[in-house]
């Protein structure tokens, strides 16, 4: 029996590497699983949010630990206007998604064969278009001289061309809902797939009408992952500033804006990193109840 | 029972394009009748089940309810209710709210509602589930539910697709008496869809056999069993002898076991006689070959011989004596006589 005990110093083909070698082989993979995220994602998240509790002086930063930035925000009464008024144009935005999105998804789910996928593809391919393009096409479209009016004045609703639909927070709240529609449309259209055909042959087998169908099968079911995808929508349009600031003009004022100035023209990065942290709070809060919202989906 | 007509299928039948799914055939459903729809898969047994609850239109032929066309009612319409194959249960529901989901679409008051849930819950046993969501119950349970919501409404007919296929073998033993124990109860058309022979044989009053979008045969499980009209349905159920035929001139043909004359139409292709049917023993009306024993195998209760008939001993049969009955009577290789009743003997057709 002494030979099934391996002699030290004896080469065991069973451990054929080192216990430095193995150590290492067991924490590399953890290394990668939880280093990768940390580094490229959490890393700079502390550091704007290490910035945030900084301050400036004389155009430098001060390495101090200071709440002040928030303190600020706080104090005036303008930034609480802007942020407030940012997640109601943002809760907006998203609501117009959901309820043009559901429409739309709608349809196309009802929709049979070849034709419904490629209404789904066609329905997103403004995804594969760049950002600026689209909001230049928007441009065009709600401009003095754009289609929309062109379209109103040759209908006879408008005697002449309005400025209304450009350079305001409408025009912000209209090009952010056509933009970040499709971004919707995904959502519920996979949660509307998501349904059994079994479920709703079973509704009208039990003699519910097709709209009895729709309110006590089809919408329930689907509706909290159509939530889910509208506060995707929101959560999208309040870090937006790039379309307010392309069809909001002075109006237009949003919090990424606001962000944005603090950055490129204050350079005041530690209130701008503040601010970013509020909205960032927001962002973290929404997405925490749409966690909720698909969790409670789905304890059936 | 005597059968009163509650459906007729009149020359139904259903293609798509240029695929015929199920042939054109018509069909009486008796009232009260456990009618169970039998074939293996892509035999159009679904189909006749899509059809009759208003799932898919026939493309060919009327359905008929009490003489009344109801081809082109819509399903919520109907007063059909279906067992669905995965039960489809409204999983944001309650069991009592999926079990009173048909009367709430009729706009039944709230407690009326109420009570017929809760009586309905009872029948299948399941009234303190009444809270729970159907993902919370195991299969047979949820089978149970899905029963409970399709008979509240008291349909004139209740259509069951495949509603054992998903539950063990023990759950389904239990299940099929359920069943039949609740048919018998309500006294409601069930018309049952199975690929099971067994299922088919133990539970019906009469079976629709299928095969490749035909209706094969219809009948009593002992017809289906005993008197085949095809080779397909003499070889589903269980063992058979099948023995080919020749012509005999006019209306008779010869088989191993002696001429028969038919009654039927048809191209007659083979004869079958039930392993059971034969017998070692001479009796009055019966009929008897010679052959030699080709092997015997102990089964138990049951003991297999296989004969080998005839003088040139061509074809065999298999004959299956109760064990105390055969014993001892016979050795491999020995000359014996068998014996069997011409009214045993059916003649199949192609």
């Amino acid at each position: 029996m002494a030979d099934a005990l391996p002699a030290p110093g004896r080469h065991d083909p069973l451990r054929a590497t080192s216990p430095a070698a193995r150590t290492l082989g067991r924490w590399l993979p953890r290394l990668a699983v939880y280093g990768l995220p940390a580094v490229l994602i959490l890393a700079p998240l502390v550091a704007f949010l290490t910035t945030s509790f900084w301050s400036m002086a004389d155009g430098q930063v001060e390495h101090a630990f200071t709440l002040g930035n928030y303190v600020a925000f706080l104090a005036q009464p303008s930034y609480i206007r802007v942020f407030l008024g940012t997640l109601q144009l943002a809760g907006i935005v998203a609501a117009v998604g959901l309820v043009f999105g559901y429409i739309i998804a709608y349809l196309i789910w009802r929709l049979e064969g070849r034709i419904r996928y490629f209404m789904l593809l066609f329905s997103v391919i403004p995804l594969a278009m760049n950002y600026i393009v689209k909001i230049y096409a928007m441009r065009g479209i709600l401009g003095y001289n754009g289609f929309l009016n062109w379209a109103l004045v040759t209908t006879g609703i408008l005697d002449a061309p309005s400025k209304l639909f450009l350079f305001n927070q409408t025009a912000v709240m209209i090009t952010m809902a056509v933009i970040y529609l499709p971004y919707a449309i995904l959502p519920i259209f996979l949660s509307l797939e998501r349904i059994p055909p079994s479920l709703a042959a079973a509704s009208a087998d039990l003699g519910a009408r097709p709209g009895q169908t729709f309110l006590t099968v089809v919408l329930p079911l689907s509706l909290p992952g159509s939530i889910v995808g509208g506060l995707f929508v929101m959560v999208l349009a309040l870090g937006d500033f790039l379309t307010p600031q392309m069809v909001g003009g002075n109006q237009g004022f949003t919090f990424g804006r606001a962000i944005w100035s603090q950055f490129g023209m204050a350079f005041n990065w530690p209130f701008g990193a503040a601010l970013a942290v509020v909205l960032l709070l927001a962002v973290v809060a929404i997405i925490g109840a749409a966690a909720l919202i698909s969790r409670h989906a789905r304890v059936k | 029972m005597t059968f009163r007509s509650l459906i007729r299928l009149a020359g139904i039948g259903k293609s798509y394009g240029a695929v015929t799914v199920l042939q054109p055939f018509d069909l009486e459903i008796g009232d009260g009748e456990f009618l169970t729809i039998l074939g293996p898969s892509g035999s159009g047994k679904t189909t006749i089940l899509r059809m009759l609850g208003g799932f898919t239109a026939p493309s060919t032929g009327r359905i008929l309810l009490d003489g009344t066309d109801i081809t082109d009612t819509p399903i919520f319409r109907r007063p059909f209710n279906t067992v669905f194959q995965d039960y489809a249960l409204f999983p944001h529901m309650t069991v009592a709210r999926n079990v009173g989901y048909g009367l709430r679409m009729r706009r039944r008051p709230k407690a009326e509602v109420d009570r017929r849930v809760a009586e309905a819950l009872a029948v299948v046993g399941l009234a303190d589930k009444a809270g729970r969501h159907p993902g919370e119950l195991s299969g047979g349970q949820r089978q149970r539910v899905a029963l409970a919501r399709a008979i509240i409404c008291e349909p004139r007919v209740v259509l069951l697709d495949e509603p054992l296929a998903a539950l063990d073998a023990g759950l389904r033993r239990s299940m099929q008496e359920f069943l039949k124990d609740l048919q018998r109860r309500i006294r409601t058309t069930f018309v049952f869809i199975t690929h099971d022979q067994e299922e088919a044989i133990s539970m019906s009053d009469r079976i629709v056999v299928m095969d490749h979008g035909r209706v094969e045969q219809v009948g009593t499980p002992k017809e289906i069993y005993y008197r085949p009209r095809s080779e397909f349905v003499a070889r589903f159920f269980g063992e058979n002898n099948l023995l080919p035929v020749q012509a005999a001139g006019g209306s008779a043909v010869d088989s191993p076991l002696g001429r028969h004359v038919l009654a039927a139409t048809g191209r007659p292709t083979a004869v079958a006689i039930r392993p059971e049917s034969l017998s070692l023993r001479p009796g009055a009306e019966r009929r008897s070959a010679t052959g030699a024993v080709e092997s015997l195998t102990f089964l138990g209760a049951t003991t297999q011989i296989v004969v080998r008939l005839g003088s040139d001993q061509a074809h065999s049969v298999k004959i299956r004596l109760p064990t105390p009955e055969f014993d001892g009577r016979a050795d491999v290789g020995d000359p014996i006589s068998v014996f069997w009743s011409d009214a045993d003997v059916s003649v199949l057709g192609a």
